[in-house]
C-alpha cells in the first residue's frame, strides 16, 4: 500500500494550482446555487468533470506557460494604454532630436513648453526602454497600445466569424438534404479561396464604406474609439482597422461550418439522441440540448487556437499595408514602417514581432492542451488515479 | 480503371460550380464595392473624362453585373483580356509569375518533408518524453511565428552578417525544359545555376515552409502512434521482424492522413505567399495578387483567383487519387 501511495502521491498530490482552480469552481458553484437553489445537486457530475479538466490542465507545463502568456497579454491589453509612458502618437522628436530612431535605452529630455503641455508630458528626462521610431515615438508605449489593438480586433472577430460558421454547420447538419448540399457547396467555395488574399481584398475595398458608416453612427464610433483606446481625431484611421475586422468575419467561418456539420452528423447517431427521439423530444430541442453541448469540445479548441490565428493574420495584413494605418499602434504596422530602417533600427522589427509571437504562442499552447484535457480518456485515467489515491490514503 | 475514369469525370464536374462561385465572389468584392474603377485605371483624380468614357465602354462597366461578369470570364478564358493597369494579357502574366511561386513552393515543401516527417517519427517513438514535449512546443512555435518577423531575423543573419544569400533578381537559366528554373537546372545537372537559385530561393522557401514543418510533425506523430497500436504491428512484432521493418510498415499505414494534410498544404502554398514574397521581393503569384488589389485591377485579381482556386481543387483531386495507391482498400 505504501509503495502505491508514493507512486501516485508524487504526481497526483493536489498542487497549489489545483486548490486555486477548486476555489474558482467552488466560487462559481456558490453563485449558481444562490441564483438557482438546487443547481449544484442537478449539475454535480458536470462540476466534477470541470474539476478533473482543471486538474488535467494543471499537470501540463505547456498549458500553464500558455495560460501565463495569455494572462499577461490580456493584462497588457487592458491596462497598457493607461500605464504607457507616452501616447501612441506622441512625436518626441519635437522635444529632443535624439529620439529619432533612438536605440533602446536612450535617455531624452523634454523641456518645458506649451507643446509638451498640449501632449500632456511633464518636463524632465525619460528613458526610451525599447527605443524610438522615425517620428521619435516611444516604441515601448506603442507596443503596449498595440496589445490593445490586437486584442480588440481578435475579440471582435471571434465574437462573430466562427458563430456564423457554427450556425451554418448546425443548420446544414440539422436539416440535411438540399439545404445541406447548398450550404456545403458555398462553404467549399470559400475553402477553395486563398483566405489571406480574400481578406486582403475585403480590407482593401471596405474602408470608404466603413468610414461613411462610422461617420453617421456616432455612438458606435465613440464606443469603438474607447475600445481601441484611440483619440477622437483618429477615427478615420480606425475605419481601416474596422475593415479588417469585417473582412475577417467574412473569411473566418468556413472551417467551423465544416467541423460543426461533421460533428452534428455523427452526434446524431448516438444512443441518447435516439432515446430522446423515442421519448418524443422535439428535434430542435434535441439539437440544442443534446447535440450542441456534446460537439462544443472541438469547437472550443479551435476557438482558442484561432484567437491566436486572428492576431497573427491581423498582424500579417497590417504588415502588407492593408490593415492598420498610421498613427495607430499595431504590431504588424510597426514592423511594416520599421522595415525601411532595417537592419540599422532592428528594434522596430524585433520587439513588435516578438510580442506577436508570445501572444499567439500563448493561445496555441492553451488550445493544444485543451485538446488533451477535453479528451474523455485523459479525464477518466486521472479520475481513476485520484480515486485510487483516496483509497490508499484511507487504507493507511 | 473504368472506375477511376468515372470518378475523375464526376469530380471534374463539381469543379465548375466552385470555380464560378469563387470568381463571382471576387468579382463582386472587387468590381462592385469600390467606387468608379474606370477613373482609377485612367490615372485617378486627374483623369481626362474622355479616357474614362472609353475605358467604361471597353470594359462594359455600365452593363448590369451578370453581363459584366460573363464578359470578364469569357475574355479571360480566351486570353483576350488585357489588364487596364499593366497593359499585359492577364493569362500571360500568370504564366510568368506562377513558375516562380511553384519553385518557391517546391523548396518550402522539401523543408517540410525533410524536417517535419523525421521530427514526427522521433516524437512518436519517444512519446510523452522530454523529446516529445520539445517537438510539440517547437511545432506550436512554428505556427505562432509571424513570418515577416522570422524573415527579417533570417535576413539579418544570412544576408547582413554571413553574406550567404542574395536578395535581388531571379536567376533564370538560358535553356528551358519544363519552364521552372529549379527543375531545369536539376535536369541539366547545372550546379552553378542550381546554387544561384538556392542562394536566392532557399531561405524564402524555408520561411514559407516553417509553419508547415510543425503541422506535419504533429500529424505524423499522431497517425504514427495510431497505427503503432494496430493489430498488424503486434503481429509483426510477434513474427520477430526487426524494428526498422516494423516502422516501415507502420509508416506506410500512417500515410493516409499525412498525405491529406501535405496535399492541402501544397495547394495552399501554391496559392501564393504574399508575405514571404513581399519581404524577399520575389515576383510571384502572391505579390501579383497583392499588386492587383492595390491597383484596383480587379480583372487581374479575378484571373489569378480563378487560377489559384483551380490549383487548389486539382491538389485536392490528386490527394484523393493518391489514396488508392497508398491504401489498396480504397475504392472510388
Amino acid at each position: 500500500m505504501s509503495i502505491a501511495a508514493e507512486e501516485l502521491g508524487e504526481v497526483y498530490e493536489k498542487k497549489v494550482l489545483d486548490k486555486l482552480s477548486d476555489a474558482v469552481i467552488g466560487g462559481f458553484v456558490k453563485i449558481a446555487e444562490t441564483l438557482r437553489p438546487g443547481w449544484y445537486r442537478r449539475n454535480k457530475s458536470r462540476v466534477d468533470e470541470w474539476r478533473l479538466m482543471a486538474y488535467a490542465f494543471n499537470r501540463s507545463p505547456p498549458g500553464i506557460i500558455g495560460m501565463l502568456l495569455v494572462l499577461g497579454f490580456v493584462l497588457v491589453a487592458l491596462v497598457g494604454p493607461y500605464v504607457a509612458p507616452f501616447r501612441y502618437d506622441t512625436p518626441l522628436q519635437f522635444f529632443d532630436q535624439n529620439s529619432y530612431l533612438a536605440p533602446p535605452g536612450t535617455v531624452i529630455s523634454v523641456p518645458n513648453s506649451t507643446l509638451a503641455q498640449n501632449f500632456g508630458i511633464k518636463p524632465g528626462n525619460y528613458t526610451l526602454l525599447l527605443g524610438g521610431d522615425d517620428y521619435g515615438r516611444d516604441l515601448w508605449s506603442r507596443i503596449l497600445y498595440g496589445a490593445r489593438t490586437s486584442f480588440v480586433v481578435a475579440i471582435l472577430v471571434m465574437m462573430v466569424g466562427p458563430w456564423i460558421g457554427i450556425a451554418i454547420g448546425l443548420i446544414a447538419g440539422y436539416y440535411g438534404g438540399k439545404i445541406d448540399e447548398l450550404l456545403m457547396r458555398i462553404t467549399d467555395v470559400f475553402l477553395a479561396f486563398p483566405g489571406l488574399i480574400l481578406a486582403i481584398a475585403f480590407s482593401a475595398v471596405l474602408p470608404p464604406r466603413i468610414s461613411a458608416f462610422l461617420e453617421s453612427h456616432a455612438t458606435i464610433r465613440s464606443l469603438l474609439l474607447t475600445l481601441f483606446a484611440l483619440e477622437e481625431q483618429h477615427a478615420g484611421a480606425m475605419a481601416y482597422l474596422v475593415s479588417v475586422v469585417v473582412a475577417l468575419w467574412l473569411v473566418w467561418w468556413p472551417g467551423y461550418a465544416r467541423l460543426v456539420r461533421g460533428s452534428v452528423l455523427s452526434a446524431r447517431e448516438n444512443l441518447y439522441v435516439e432515446a430522446a427521439r423515442a421519448l418524443g423530444v422535439p428535434t430542435r430541442w434535441i439539437m440544442i440540448r443534446h447535440i450542441l453541448p456534446n460537439i462544443l469540445g472541438p469547437v472550443l479548441v479551435y476557438l482558442t487556437l484561432d484567437f491566436g490565428g486572428v492576431i497573427l493574420t491581423e498582424a500579417g495584413l497590417s504588415f502588407l499595408g492593408v490593415g492598420a494605418v498610421p498613427p495607430i499602434a499595431d504590431w504588424g504596422r510597426i514592423v511594416y514602417d520599421g522595415a525601411n530602417f532595417f537592419p540599422n533600427a532592428w528594434w522596430l522589427v524585433f520587439f513588435p514581432g516578438l510580442a506577436t509571437l508570445l501572444a499567439v504562442l500563448g493561445f496555441n499552447l492553451i488550445g493544444d492542451t485543451l485538446r488533451d484535457v477535453l479528451d474523455p480518456k485523459t479525464r477518466r485515467s486521472l479520475e481513476f488515479k485520484l480515486k485510487k489515491r483516496e483509497e490508499v490514503v484511507e487504507g493507511e | 480503371m473504368a472506375e477511376l475514369k468515372r470518378f475523375l469525370i464526376r469530380r471534374l464536374i463539381t469543379f465548375i460550380p466552385t470555380l464560378i462561385g469563387v470568381t463571382f465572389i471576387v468579382f463582386v468584392i472587387a468590381a462592385v464595392i469600390p467606387a468608379n474603377p474606370a477613373k482609377m485605371w485612367a490615372g485617378g483624380e486627374k483623369a481626362r473624362p474622355e479616357v474614362v468614357e472609353r475605358i467604361k465602354k471597353e470594359y462594359h462597366l455600365e452593363d448590369d453585373i451578370l453581363t459584366q461578369y460573363y464578359f470578364v470570364m469569357t475574355k479571360l478564358l480566351k486570353n483576350e483580356m488585357v489588364s487596364p493597369v499593366t497593359q499585359h494579357y492577364i493569362w500571360d502574366d500568370l504564366k510568368m509569375y506562377f513558375p516562380v511561386t511553384f519553385q518557391l513552393t517546391i523548396i518550402a515543401f522539401f523543408f517540410i518533408i525533410a524536417i517535419g516527417i523525421p521530427l514526427g517519427i522521433v516524437a512518436a517513438l519517444y512519446r510523452d518524453s522530454v523529446v516529445d514535449t520539445a517537438i510539440r512546443i517547437l511545432a506550436l512555435t512554428g505556427v505562432s511565428t509571424p513570418i515577416f518577423w522570422l524573415a527579417y531575423l533570417m535576413i539579418f543573419l544570412f544576408f547582413t552578417r554571413l553574406h550567404w544569400i542574395t536578395l535581388a533578381g531571379t536567376p533564370t537559366p538560358p535553356y528551358s525544359i519544363t519552364g521552372i528554373p529549379l527543375i531545369d537546372a536539376i535536369l541539366k545537372g547545372d550546379l552553378d545555376m542550381l546554387s544561384q537559385i538556392l542562394a536566392r530561393f532557399g531561405l524564402p522557401g524555408f520561411i514559407l515552409g516553417f509553419a508547415g514543418i510543425g503541422v506535419t510533425a504533429r500529424i505524423v506523430r499522431n497517425s504514427f502512434l495510431d497505427s503503432m497500436s494496430a493489430d498488424f504491428t503486434e503481429y509483426a512484432m510477434a513474427r520477430g521482424l526487426t524494428k526498422m521493418r516494423i516502422y516501415m510498415h507502420v509508416l506506410k499505414n500512417a500515410m493516409v492522413p499525412i498525405v491529406t494534410v501535405l496535399g492541402l498544404m501544397f495547394g495552399g502554398l501554391l496559392g501564393g505567399a504574399p508575405i514571404t514574397e513581399t519581404v524577399f521581393g520575389i515576383p510571384g503569384l502572391g505579390r501579383y495578387m497583392l499588386q492587383a488589389i492595390r491597383n484596383f485591377d480587379y480583372l487581374a485579381l479575378v484571373g489569378s483567383v480563378f487560377f489559384v482556386a483551380l490549383i487548389y481543387l486539382i491538389a485536392n483531386l490528386i490527394v484523393d487519387i493518391l489514396y488508392a495507391f497508398i491504401d489498396p482498400r480504397v475504392r472510388y
